[in-house]
């Protein structure tokens, strides 16, 4: 994989298990990015500061800091894209690592195809605002739903979809986002506004009315997938 | 009570000179290093004392607590013989008691008390004290109550009356005999109605009377006949004796009546006591029975986990008594505080401390009718046994609860070791494929045959999937087990939870139909997301494992008034019917599916376990038509007014 000009994308993993790592260099250079690694969170941010990579896979549970505390330091100066790598039952971290800045994570034990996946996402979501195109496409077309925010239409189903003000400003947030996971606190920040964070009710009931509107099986979604305890996910569908 | 023969016991009454004797029994209790107790006793004449020989009594009792004496009244008939049961039942050594000043015609017959004490005592010293009247402010009564003008009414109007019948008998032609039993009869009625007074005066006027009357020369008190002498002699000592006889059975009707009063009302504690658990309930129970027989609110007070006393019970009484420092004070020193007691006595309720052999436990508070009310000898009597039966019961609900914890820490213990020895061969399986099939791959080397290499990649792939579930439920077994979690309840449509659990299975489900009956007018349910996707992803992970790969597996909801009921069926052989309790226990492993199904045997234990943390049930059972289906319940509530919907009209009028 390589970045605009053309370079192979530099991918610094922070991993102090060192099996784990050199699986995760095999996967990744096997998909031709360049890897670098680091075992502990101060080597890692040594090398984050000497030769910025264009994404970091970050461990949670590091031998002497928290990576919670890698995350922080890092986004006080780079927008570069984080993935954050944790346990199932942990979903508390992640949900505090994405609110703190991480743009996903993943559960360990993972497969190579997901990792590969959120990389790509995380990447092309970080391509796309460097090169000062906004937040993600205007336009969304995956099997039988397309969204085109220019034009502010959406169908499904093979018909047009009358969506509420709110039920669109969700989907549009979603779009702009494809790929990556989103935070209840998130949503409601974005689409009901400030002084709503407790009402984590909200965004689940419009994602329902949402699916009903817009998916085949609403008890089976292909596009708005639930990472119960975490948030929401809108993919391309499989 | 503590037990051997030295505790010492002080008689104490109402007279003044109680006071000495008390200051001098704390003094040698102090001396002898031993503990002491006051008591008092409470006969049929006692109660009859007066307001004033009342509150000296009450004085008495208050200083003898202050004193650092255990304080009891005892009831009877006789004061030497409580005094002495008493002693014998609880282990008394030394018995001090004032000289008494005893007079009349009992203590001349019957000796004083002190005398019957002495003669009876057996192997009990009997110490005899020199009493002495302190000052006091008030003036103090005498110990015998005022003659009752009614009492003595009652006796004239039975004289008249026997006077009466007797001069009919006469007119009759009877002989004296019969007119003398009509006196009698006289003399047992004033002393029934009237007491021991009236019964005295009615034999005195009897005996005047039937001389007067019906002795000649009539109408004079002169004999004419030494034959009259003996009768009127007889009819003295039997009228006496009878109208004594008479008032002590009056009294000791009365006793008898009080004690069954008091007796019944302990009996009523007692029941509510039995019938309540739990600390909470326990003190609820004790407050409702207590104001009842007090007719005034009352309160149990327990030390709180910051040693500080607090109420027993939830919620905070209107008007209970609240007098945090008496309270405090009675608890810390075990002794009775508040109204008309030594310590707070302008308190305005009565705070008796709880106390059972192992220390006080906590402090029982009735309110005060009216100042002193409760300082009778009879209630404070009552609430110390009130006290300590609340007290027991308490205690024994401390115990109950220590031995169901160690019970339950037993059965966890048991449970987790047999729970490892299952884990550690379950964990062992696939590794050992794990690791046999890495080596052979590694001793094959560039020489192995690619489809062998693909089949043997895919088991140590498969196994490791295996591991990572096994080990993912165990954990969460953990979780559940340690008893901290609780649901983190938020409002989520079902579709929402029952599509991310699917969304987990697509692995497992590998193409495989599953079937939804979802309504669609389902209303939210109050859940923990994260806990209920892994109900159902263990639930539907059970039946595609336990069915044939071309049967459809159902999952089907229904809303009810005040819960939610959700189904997951399936078409495989079904459970035996032993097996619908069993298949919930943790380690189970259906015998249906034994040889291609392997875990360890947790998923349907951890389901159990969740559903039950959110208050629902959950159950298994055959489908008519073959297979087995789960159902679980989850309670419904109101839900939630706001659903964010504000400013929400449609998209193309914006």
């Amino acid at each position: 994989m390589t970045n605009d000009q053309g370079v192979p994308s530099n991918v610094l993993v922070i991993e102090d298990d060192v099996p784990m790592r050199r699986f995760l260099r095999a996967a990744l250079e096997n998909e031709g990015y360049r890897v670098t690694e680091a075992g502990k969170a101060r080597e890692g941010m040594t090398m984050i500061l000497g030769h910025p990579p264009d994404l970091i896979l970050l461990d949670l549970g590091l031998p002497d800091a928290d990576g919670m505390t890698v995350l922080r330091r890092v986004r006080e100066w780079s927008q570069v894209p984080v993935l954050v790598l944790s346990a199932r039952g942990q979903e508390y971290d992640k949900v505090e690592a994405l609110n703190e800045g991480a743009d996903d994570y993943l559960t360990k034990p993972f497969g190579v195809p997901e990792l590969l996946a959120r990389v790509r996402v995380a990447l092309r979501h970080s391509a796309r605002i460097k090169a000062g195109a906004g937040e993600g496409a205007a336009r969304f077309e995956s099997g039988d739903l397309t969204v085109d925010l220019g034009a502010r239409r959406v169908t499904a189903k093979g018909a047009d979809v009358h969506l509420t003000r709110t039920e669109y400003r969700l989907l549009a947030l979603f779009v702009r986002n494809a790929g990556k996971v989103l935070t209840h606190r998130y949503l409601l920040q974005e689409v009901w506004g400030p002084g709503c964070e407790l009402q984590t009710h909200y965004p689940r009931m419009y994602v329902a009315a949402l699916r009903r509107k817009l998916e085949e099986d609403p008890a089976d979604p292909k596009y708005l997938l639930t990472e119960q305890g975490v948030g929401y996910r809108f993919t391309e569908g499989t | 009570m503590e037990s051997g023969t030295d505790r010492l016991l002080v008689c104490i009454g109402p007279s003044p000179t109680s006071a000495k004797v008390i200051r001098t029994a704390a003094r040698m209790a102090a001396s002898l290093g031993v503990p002491w107790t006051a008591a008092s006793v409470e006969t049929g004449r006692t109660r009859a004392l007066s307001a004033g020989a009342r509150d000296a009594l009450l004085e008495n009792i208050t200083l003898a607590e202050r004193s650092g004496a255990e304080t009891v009244t005892l009831s009877g008939y006789d004061v030497a013989d409580e005094i002495l049961a008493y002693a014998r039942a609880h282990s008394v050594g030394r018995i001090i008691i004032g000289k008494s000043r005893e007079r009349g015609w009992e203590a001349l017959v019957r000796g004083t008390i002190v005398d019957r004490l002495l003669r009876a005592s057996g192997d009990i010293d009997i110490y005899v004290v020199q009493g002495a009247a302190e000052p006091r402010p008030a003036p103090q009564a005498s110990g015998r109550r005022r003659p009752d003008r009614r009492g003595y009414l009652i006796a004239l109007a039975a004289v008249i009356a026997a006077s009466l019948v007797a001069w009919l008998l006469h007119r009759a032609g009877l002989s004296e005999a019969n007119q003398s039993v009509v006196f009698i009869l006289a003399v047992i009625a004033a002393a029934i109605w009237g007491g021991l007074g009236p019964g005295i005066a009615a034999a005195v006027l009897s005996v005047l009377a039937f001389d007067y009357f019906f002795v000649p020369p009539y109408l004079t008190l002169a004999v004419g006949d030494v034959q009259y002498v003996v009768t009127l002699l007889v009819l003295a000592v039997v009228a006496l004796l009878v109208g004594t006889l008479a008032a002590r059975l009056r009294r000791q009707v009365e006793t008898a009546r009080m004690r069954e009063r008091r007796l019944e009302s302990l009996y009523r504690l007692s029941e509510a006591l039995s019938g309540a658990s739990g600390v909470s309930a326990l003190a609820l129970a004790a407050e409702r029975e207590l104001a009842g027989i007090f007719e005034s609110p009352v309160a149990v007070y327990v030390p709180g986990e910051d040693g500080a006393l607090g109420l027993a019970r939830a919620p905070e009484p209107q008007s209970g008594p609240r007098e945090p420092e008496a309270a405090a004070w009675a608890f810390a020193n075990g002794m009775v505080a508040g109204d008309g007691a030594g310590a707070f006595p302008s308190a305005g309720a009565l705070y008796v401390p709880m106390g059972t052999a192992h220390g006080t436990i906590g402090v029982l508070a009735v309110k005060s009718p009216r100042a002193g009310a409760l300082a009778s000898p009879e209630n404070r009597q009552l609430l110390a046994t009130a006290a300590t039966q609340i007290a027991t019961a308490i205690e024994r609900e401390f115990l109950a609860v220590r031995t169901r914890a160690s019970a339950l820490e037993a059965e966890t213990e048991r449970m987790r070791s047999s729970l490892l020895s299952s884990v550690s061969h379950d964990l062992r399986t696939p590794l050992a494929v794990i690791a046999g099939t890495t080596g052979t791959l590694l001793g094959l080397g560039e020489g192995a045959d690619p489809s062998t290499r693909q089949q043997l990649l895919t088991e140590v792939s498969e196994e490791s999937d295996r591991l990572a579930r096994l080990v993912e439920n165990l954990l969460a077994m953990t979780r559940l087990d340690s008893g901290r979690i609780t649901p983190a309840k938020e409002w989520f449509p079902l579709e929402d939870v029952i599509g991310s659990a699917l969304g987990r299975l697509k692995k497992q489900a590998r193409g495989r139909k599953i079937d939804k009956h979802i309504p669609a007018d389902l209303p939210p349910v109050p859940l923990d997301g994260v806990m209920i996707e892994q109900v159902l992803f263990n639930l539907v992970d059970n039946a595609l494992k336990y069915s044939p790969v071309d049967a459809p597996v159902e999952i089907s909801v229904s809303a009810g008034a005040d819960e939610v009921v959700i189904e997951v069926a399936d078409r495989g052989p079904g459970l035996a019917a032993n097996e619908t309790r069993a298949v919930f226990e943790k380690l189970y492993r259906g015998t249906a599916a034994a040889g291609n199904a392997r875990g360890a045997g947790l998923g349907l234990a951890i389901a159990q376990a969740i559903v039950q943390v959110h208050g629902g049930r959950i159950w298994a059972a055959n489908r008519p038509g073959g297979g087995a289906v789960f159902t679980f319940t989850l309670p419904l509530g109101a839900p939630p007014a706001d659903l964010g919907a504000f400013d929400d009209g449609p998209l193309e009028e914006e």
